[in-house]
């Protein structure tokens, strides 16, 4: 049978004492195993160097260099938010409250009817209007053509906000391999 | 009452001078991330000030369900990706797969090596060629042994990402070393 070693994130894992159950039965293997000894023991010298590892240390004057801009900024100091903090509205309401105003906005003022045709000819209107949305509306009691208005620009909604946590996303993590 | 909380409550009640002692405590942890995220040595020390000051200006803004270092760290870390947008860096060092491979300087023979703190200045280089995010999540975790949850809330990164990452840097680093130098001229 063909000797499986020890993969490094097992190593890793046993040296961050986040030790599993299957690297306590591997520890006959390492007993045994020189091969995977020696990469451990690379591994516990690494992590050794790296907790010894320094940064260069702040200038002693650092302390004082940012007090001295903190007191120049005078009135700008923080003030204690008792008062307001009892009535704090979240960012979640002002999100929902925007996407509702967005949604009355697409309706009034867009065109719908060339997207329903062509849906029409898709069929895939009448598999939403008939199936999904008349149940909707029925259950709501609003008409049909109303809900497939809402739906659609709720749908188009979703789909601008995903992109754009996708971007946001995208965009933190490139960061952050800037160097 | 945490002492943090205490300072804290201190500060907003307008004993300024207790900021000094934020900032003994936590000067570290803010020095640590803006040392691995900004190269420019010279700018590095006028960025940790300015983030004290977002500090203390957004002192009122702290809710203390959150731990007071991640907080911190955050307003580190966003400062230090806000100064990294601005100067419009490349987005991913394309360089840096391949510069590890021949980053070892050929005046460091193995004979030279031998001695440990040779292998500390080895290694402390490579550290430092690694990308932003490796090298500031490396540290974190091993100097100021923050976990995976707290370094994750600091770099805006699941826990599982900051896991793969830390793995993925460490791995690398063992890898270039074993490359170059055996066992017995390494750890000697």
């Amino acid at each position: 049978m063909a000797v499986k070693h020890l993969t490094d994130i097992e190593i890793q894992d046993y040296l961050d004492d986040s030790i599993s159950a299957q690297i306590k039965k591997n520890n006959d293997h390492l007993e045994n195993c020189e091969i995977c000894r020696n990469r451990l023991e690379q591994y516990r010298i690494l992590y050794g160097e790296l907790k010894a590892d320094s940064v260069p240390e702040l200038s002693p004057n650092f302390v004082s260099a940012v007090m001295t801009e903190i007191k120049a900024l005078g009135s700008a100091e923080p003030v204690r938010e008792t008062s307001r903090r009892t009535f704090r509205i979240p960012s979640s309401v002002f999100a929902i409250l925007g996407s509702i105003a967005a949604v009355i906005a697409i309706i009034y003022f867009v065109d719908f009817k060339p997207l329903l045709n062509s849906l029409r000819i898709t069929g895939l209107y009448d598999y939403i209007n008939g199936v999904l949305l008349s149940r909707l509306g029925e259950t709501a009691g609003l008409s049909n053509f109303d809900f497939t208005l809402a739906g659609m620009t709720i749908l188009t909604l979703i789909i601008i906000g995903a992109i754009d946590l996708i971007i946001r996303h995208y965009r933190h993590r490139t960061a952050l391999f800037m160097a | 009452m945490e002492k943090t909380q205490v300072l804290i409550e201190r500060i907003l009640a307008g004993e300024i001078e207790v900021f000094g002692e934020i900032i003994r405590d936590y000067g570290r942890l803010v020095n640590h991330i803006v040392y691995r995220m900004i190269s420019n040595e010279s700018d590095r020390e006028d960025i940790c000030q300015d983030i004290f000051v977002r500090v203390y200006k957004n002192l009122s803004s702290y809710r203390f369900d959150a731990k007071f270092s991640t907080w911190i760290g955050r307003i580190a870390t966003n400062r230090c990706l806000d100064i990294l947008d601005k100067k419009s860096l490349p987005l991913v060092d394309d360089t840096f797969e391949r510069g590890i491979e021949n980053s070892i300087d050929i005046k460091n023979t193995p004979d030279q090596l031998t001695e440990k703190a040779e292998i500390s200045d080895l290694l402390r280089k490579e550290v430092n060629r690694l990308p932003a995010v490796y090298k500031t999540i490396i540290t974190l975790y091993h100097l100021d042994e923050l976990n995976y949850d707290e370094i994750g809330k600091i770099m805006k990164l699941p826990e599982g990402t900051v896991k793969s990452y830390l793995f993925r840097a460490r791995k690398m680093l063992r890898e270039l070393l074993s490359t170059h130098y055996n066992k017995e001229e390494l750890w000697q």
